[in-house]
């Protein structure tokens, strides 16, 4: 079930109907909330519930072991627990592609699970190794399994993120609390996320998938090639940038609050920045417990840079089992690394210096998308090599079946410098306006024909 | 904290007075041109009828396998089924079989129509019949080549869903079309044309085409397009052509061997189903190919008369032509002598099932 679906709108409304009236009643509230994101998990097929249960019980068991037990064995218990929860991840999402990559030089066959990845394994694994890192290193206190499973199972962020932490969330479960902007601001963040996913993304998917598919009906120029990719930009972050703040929305109305994924990564100027922009829970994630354990920057330059090139890999693998991902997170990890080596990563520069750098940042990332977006190395070459090809003069013109979609890229763009524009209307007009344009996207989102298609992340 | 208060509200008014603008002008807008349309199909959700197949897919093929709603209740009753592609579920009435082999057995013969669209394979069928448990009936099956060993897209997705994934598929079918339903004739619906000589926004209608079935029989009710309304029951010329026979195609799979594949007889006769075969005219329809398909496999075979046919397009009959080849064929089982034993025995089990 995806959020977008009818049927879900209109279980969400029961959902937050009972909610409210259950406002009074904590535990029973709760306990509704885990039956109902179970619900949404077991949508997308009863096994993939099943495995996120047992992976759950596994994780609290080896949590409340770790409280009982000396310090030495808990580290060792949570070292033993972290290969447990990775080998499932890899078990059911990569084993396949390790196999398909030893068939190639060796003759060792690995097992393969036919039935399918489970559905969110990649984000509550990371949830439930943030929690039991966290459990070990003091930063937060063990808690009940009904809190526990509240907090990995809540449907906001359980399919695709944010990635919470649980010193984020747990705090907020049991907690009377009613402030009065939670539904306006909730409703109007859903609102947002719905009309850039299901108008902007899945028309902009509807415009271009065929193209990435190489079946397009014309042939494409080098400028057609540079608008897609952009277009494809455009797409992935109406669809993420959507999703997330829907999820935030949702949370908001039924009364909590979930960190936001999404600051206009379009506007940064450097790929450090970007990261600060762009899926901001899962480079905090990959920061805290990944980059800082390898050692961070503290054991000379040489180490950071592989460190930095190490968790960006790891990175893009997360995203899929695909050599794509991975080329996708180790551009990313070598341009951190120029950029480090160029000492860009502090430096507040001019306007002009900043508008050279924010081209030179954004193309890069441009480019990256392809891989991440093509399903082979060679055809992402050969979209790439295409893009480049200004031979002829008829390779700078562009097709007007792709120039009309930059219409749907429109909204994405305008929601990059929201910010910027909320802090100049004022206090005053601040309310009225996010009115007015919730209603509009509220008429929009039903007036405009939109192709259903599944959010980009339910997929990793 | 008055006026805070007060500001806060200034939202709902805001977003209210929007939505009702912007409904508003889009009606205004759009209210000439939905004036003019064919009336909307009848509201088909928990009636005696219900939608089978709308824009998001088909619910048939997850009602059917996972006998979803009573459905698999009403496939384990049946008496006869009906299998086969949209030409079984547009050219054959389950009612009307039911009602004329009446006189011959005593009670009316409880017949089920199970046709699929999108030219189900043979093994969705096989699927169907196991899940249900189905024993003791006569299976009468459409040689349609549609019908092979593939099965469509939508089989696939039905396949790989479970129980639960099943029912919020079909319960998402319906939600759309009932959404659809509200709003169709209230707001046009925009859509962006991506034409290569000229771009430009159309309005459509909300609802798309939809198929509406009888929850008792399976039989195909109505089909609704946006442009035309409802098109089955033949009312405009434009959908009841008279039967046109074109050169005789025969297809390039041997549909004996997909029907041994999916229904070998070791299963038929553990589960006392005794098939018998008939092919529904279409243009390129090759009556004595199918004769010689089910002499091969051992099984009777009906042919049907098309003299007289009404056709709905160029492949299936519609309403009219329904009803003189579900009489050709109740004329055809009438005949079939062995097939009187097989229906009796289906009957004492049906009314006495055994524990």
């Amino acid at each position: 079930m995806t959020y977008t679906d009818t049927f879900f709108l209109v279980l969400f409304i029961l959902m937050f109907v009972a909610v409210r009236a259950l406002n009074g009643m904590p535990r029973l509230k709760e306990t509704l909330i885990i039956v109902f994101s179970c619900l949404i998990i077991a949508s997308w097929g009863l096994f993939g519930l099943a495995v996120f249960l047992v992976v759950v019980v596994i994780n609290y068991i080896s949590a409340c072991m770790m409280q009982r037990i000396g310090s030495g064995r808990s580290r060792l218990l949570l070292a033993s627990t972290i290969v447990i929860d990775v080998g499932i991840l890899v078990a059911f999402k990569y084993m396949s592609f390790i196999d398909v990559n030893l068939s190639e030089i060796t003759s060792i066959k690995m097992p393969r699970f036919s039935l399918g990845i489970p559905i969110a394994i990649s984000f509550y694994t990371f949830h439930i190794i943030s929690y039991l890192v966290d459990l070990y290193a003091g930063r937060i206190v063990h808690t009940s399994f009904r809190k526990y499973l509240f907090y990995l199972s809540f449907f906001p962020h359980v399919i695709a993120g944010p990635i919470v932490r649980a010193w984020q969330l747990i705090p907020q479960i049991g907690v009377r609390r009613r402030i009065r902007t939670d539904m306006m601001m909730g409703l109007h963040l859903f609102v947002t996320g719905f009309f850039l996913k299901s108008v902007s993304a899945d028309n902009i998917a509807h415009g271009i998938d065929n193209i990435w598919q190489g079946t397009a009906s014309y042939v494409l120029t080098a400028g057609d090639h540079w608008l897609v990719s952009f277009l494809y930009y455009c797409q992935i972050y109406a669809d993420f940038g959507g999703y997330s703040l829907m999820a935030l929305g949702m949370a908001r109305m039924l009364g909590y609050r979930l960190p936001p994924n999404f600051r206009s990564p379009m506007l940064g100027a450097s790929l450090q920045e970007f990261w600060r922009r762009w899926h901001i829970t899962l480079s905090r994630w990959l920061r805290d417990y990944v980059y800082f354990p390898l050692g961070g920057n503290r054991q000379g330059k040489l180490w950071t840079y592989f460190n930095i090139s190490v968790t960006m890999l790891l990175g893009g693998l997360w995203h899929g089992a695909g050599w794509g991902f991975v080329i996708w997170g180790g551009m990313h990890g070598l341009g951190l690394v120029i950029e480090r080596l160029l000492g860009r990563q502090h430096t507040r520069a001019f306007v002009g210096r900043w508008i050279y750098w924010w081209i030179v940042t954004q193309l890069w990332i441009t480019l990256a998308w392809i891989f991440f977006r093509t399903s082979s190395f060679k055809e992402a070459c050969s979209f790439i090599g295409r893009m480049f090809n200004f031979r002829s003069s008829q390779n700078f013109y562009v097709h007007m079946q792709l120039i009309w979609l930059l219409i749907f890229a429109i909204p994405p763009l305008l929601h990059h410098l929201a910010p910027v524009f909320l802090r100049h209307l004022g206090r005053r007009r601040l309310v009225p306006f996010l009115g007015i344009t919730t209603g509009t996207m509220i008429i929009l989102s039903v007036l405009l024909v939109s192709p259903t298609k599944v959010f980009i992340y339910f997929k990793f | 904290m008055q006026t805070t208060r007060v500001r806060f509200s200034q939202f709902w008014w805001y977003m209210t007075l929007t939505l009702v603008s912007g409904i508003l002008i889009a009606h205004g807008l759009g209210i000439q041109w939905l004036r003019v349309l064919p009336p909307k199909p009848r509201f088909s959700i928990f009636d005696r009828n219900y939608v089978g197949s709308y824009t998001r897919g088909s619910a048939d093929h997850y009602l059917f396998r996972f006998g979803l709603f009573g459905m698999g209740e009403k496939i384990r009753r049946g008496d006869i089924l009906l299998l086969g592609t949209s030409h079984t579920e547009l050219g054959l009435s389950a009612a009307q079989l039911g009602s004329s082999l009446i006189t011959s057995y005593g009670r009316p013969l409880r017949v089920f129509n199970l046709g699929l669209e999108r030219g189900e394979g043979i093994s969705f069928f096989r699927d169907i019949l196991e899940l249900n448990n189905t024993r003791d009936k006569i299976l009468i099956a459409d040689l349609y080549n549609g019908f092979g060993t593939k099965v469509s897209d939508y089989a696939q997705q039905a396949r790989q869903a479970d129980v639960l994934g099943a029912y919020i598929e079909v319960i998402q079918i319906w939600t759309d079309f009932v959404r659809d339903w509200i709003l169709d004739g209230l707001l046009p619906h925009l859509t962006m044309v991506n034409d290569p000589a000229a771009p430009h926004i159309s309005m459509t209608r909300f609802l798309n085409h939809t198929v509406i079935r009888s929850w008792k029989t399976g039989d195909l009710l109505e089909i609704w397009t946006p442009l035309d309304g409802a098109i089955y029951h033949g009312i405009s010329a434009k959908f009841s052509c008279p039967f046109v026979l074109a050169q005789p195609e025969r297809p390039s799979q041997d549909y004996s061997v997909a029907f041994q594949g999916a229904f070998p007889s070791q299963f038929l006769s553990k589960h006392n189903i005794h098939p018998v075969f008939t092919l529904l005219p279409f243009p390129k329809y090759d009556p004595r190919w199918a004769s010689v398909q089910a002499s091969s496999l051992g099984y009777p075979f009906i042919a049907i008369d098309p003299i007289g046919l009404r056709m709905l397009n160029g492949d299936h009959l519609n309403a009219e032509g329904r009803t003189l080849a579900s009489m050709h064929l109740a004329q055809g089982l009438l005949a079939i002598s062995n097939l009187t034993s097989a229906v009796k025995y289906s009957e004492s089990y049906s009314d006495n099932p055994s524990p």
